[in-house]
């Protein structure tokens, strides 16, 4: 503001301009169980599926729990999962049926577990109502 | 303040809309309107910039008294939302913005008719396209709107580090326009911003997450707190130590059984109208708010002596003061806070008396 007045001296946008009109819709979610294989090193977690897709822990707060590393996300339901492309599955060690995971004749190890999440636990409310006032 | 009625610009829908505001005509009614425009003396918008300082002080202080003496059921806050506002208030967490509604029609004190203090809308139109209006038609007047400089300033002050997520019903077109905006001042103080749509938000089992499955550190959500504490996820909300903005503490200004709390701890403040949860506390005819109702929904205006229909929830009743009427519609002043200074206002316009979402927002300047 320039001394006595009460605008704004100037009012740049970097974005707004730019992705005017241009927003994809937003992938709805609506409480999907989602859940991720967790590994006890990077090697094992890229030869289940890439380097690209392999991510190390990286809590908010604290220290890294035990397992260090984590493959993608993907649908904990089979039918929704083999019904998208883009679901990245569960990887190449999983067998169906109760046996799981199983590492087969690799050098590496199979997951060690897998880590239960969700989408779509919020925004519920927002479908039914204006959210802003 | 007078209303004026002025030539728009002829272009005006280009120019607008060049700045991303692609919801200046909602469901083919006009939302922004530059027929028209309010004109204010300088006294005048010191008048409103003083009422605002004083009322936001006046909020913060019932917060603390709120939380001092635990006066949360008077909120209708549950255990799980009031150990959220007690934790975020005594940390200090920041607030970034809020809109103070106010009844005034020139001349008296302003009225503060509802604090919208987590998740204001009309902010884009009150920051930016109102001042470009008043670059292109009169450069020279003035106008009570740093709401830019002051958002940007805001942001570098918040004590935060690491990308800041934006979530937002991004298909609800000004919804997705308050969030882009903010997230554009955010960029422009230097953080980095990720955008992502209210249901896109993602659950660990540990924290929250995005779509690239990175834990949200600090997230900017145009999402009501008592929203997200309803659904399925909120559950969740006390088990992660993360920044909220606004933060959790704005539970108590925005839920409208502040009001009585206001009128309790501030009795006859010439700023304030009596309130109450019992009509029989306010006399002669008042307007009926439900406790989490926005954009006017639920809010009736009821005559002394009338009978009400039933209410769905808590209801306040707050003495009815009736909005300056200009021609044959109702102006409301949508006064902005940013951090906690008085940052400008902007101007909704209705030919009904409750200024809804449907209302026209209306540009002013002041000489």
């Amino acid at each position: 503001m320039e001394p006595g007045s009460k605008k704004s001296l100037a009012v740049p946008l970097v974005l707004m301009g730019a992705v005017a009109g241009s927003y994809a819709l937003p992938a709805l979610f609506g409480g999907t169980d989602v859940q991720r294989n967790k590994y006890p090193s990077k090697q094992a977690c890229v030869e289940d599926y890439s380097e690209d897709k392999c991510k190390q822990d990286v809590p908010v707060n604290g220290s890294p729990g035990a397992f260090l590393f984590y493959g993608p996300w993907y649908r904990s339901d089979y039918r929704s999962r083999v019904n998208d492309p883009n679901d990245p599955g569960p990887g190449k060690f999983y067998r169906s049926g109760a046996s799981g995971f199983s590492a087969g004749g690799s050098a590496t190890a199979a997951p060690s577990g897998v880590e239960s999440g969700s989408r779509g636990g919020f925004g519920s409310s927002g479908r039914v109502s204006a959210r802003g006032s | 303040m007078q209303r004026e009625s002025r030539a728009p610009r002829t272009d005006w829908q280009q120019r607008v809309e060049s700045l991303g505001f692609d919801f200046h005509t909602i469901d083919g009614e006009p939302y922004w309107r530059e027929d028209v425009c309010y004109r204010f003396s300088a006294d005048e918008t010191d008048l409103i910039e003083d009422a605002t300082s004083e009322l936001h002080s006046m909020c913060l202080e019932a917060v603390d008294r709120v939380v001092r003496d635990k006066r949360y059921a008077d909120l209708g806050l549950d255990d799980t939302a009031a150990r959220l506002v007690e934790e975020s208030w005594k940390s200090g967490e920041p607030a970034l913005y809020g809109r103070m509604d106010l009844s005034w029609n020139g001349s008296g004190p302003p009225k503060l008719l509802e604090y919208n203090a987590d998740t204001p809308t009309a902010l884009f139109e009150a920051s930016v396209v109102q001042w470009y209006w008043l670059q292109d038609v009169m450069p020279q007047a003035d106008q009570f709107n740093s709401i830019h400089e002051k958002l940007i300033e805001r942001w570098k002050q918040m004590p935060t580090s690491g990308k800041i997520h934006f979530a937002a019903s991004y298909e609800q077109p000004e919804d997705r326009g308050t969030c882009e905006y903010l997230r554009d001042t955010a960029t422009q103080a230097g953080f980095e911003t990720s955008a992502l749509d209210i249901e896109e938000i993602g659950w660990s089992g540990k924290y929250f997450i995005d779509m690239d499955d990175v834990p949200i550190a600090t997230l900017f959500k145009l999402y009501p707190w008592e929203w997200l504490l309803a659904e399925e996820f909120g559950a969740n909300i006390p088990k992660v130590a993360m920044r909220w903005i606004e933060p959790a503490w704005k539970m108590v200004l925005s839920n409208k059984s502040i009001l009585p709390l206001l009128w309790e701890f501030f009795p006859d403040h010439p700023n304030l109208l009596r309130a109450s949860h019992r009509r029989g506390d306010v006399s002669g005819a008042v307007v009926r708010k439900p406790r989490y109702g926005r954009e006017g929904e639920g809010v009736i205006v009821l005559a002394a002596g009338i009978d009400e229909p039933p209410a769905d929830g808590p209801v306040v009743y707050q003495q009815f003061h009736e909005l300056p009427k200009f021609a044959d519609r109702f102006a409301l002043i949508g006064s902005w806070v940013i951090g906690h200074e008085p940052a400008g206002i902007g101007i909704r316009e209705d030919s009904d008396r409750i200024t809804r979402n449907t209302s026209c927002f209306v540009p002013h300047y002041f000489t």
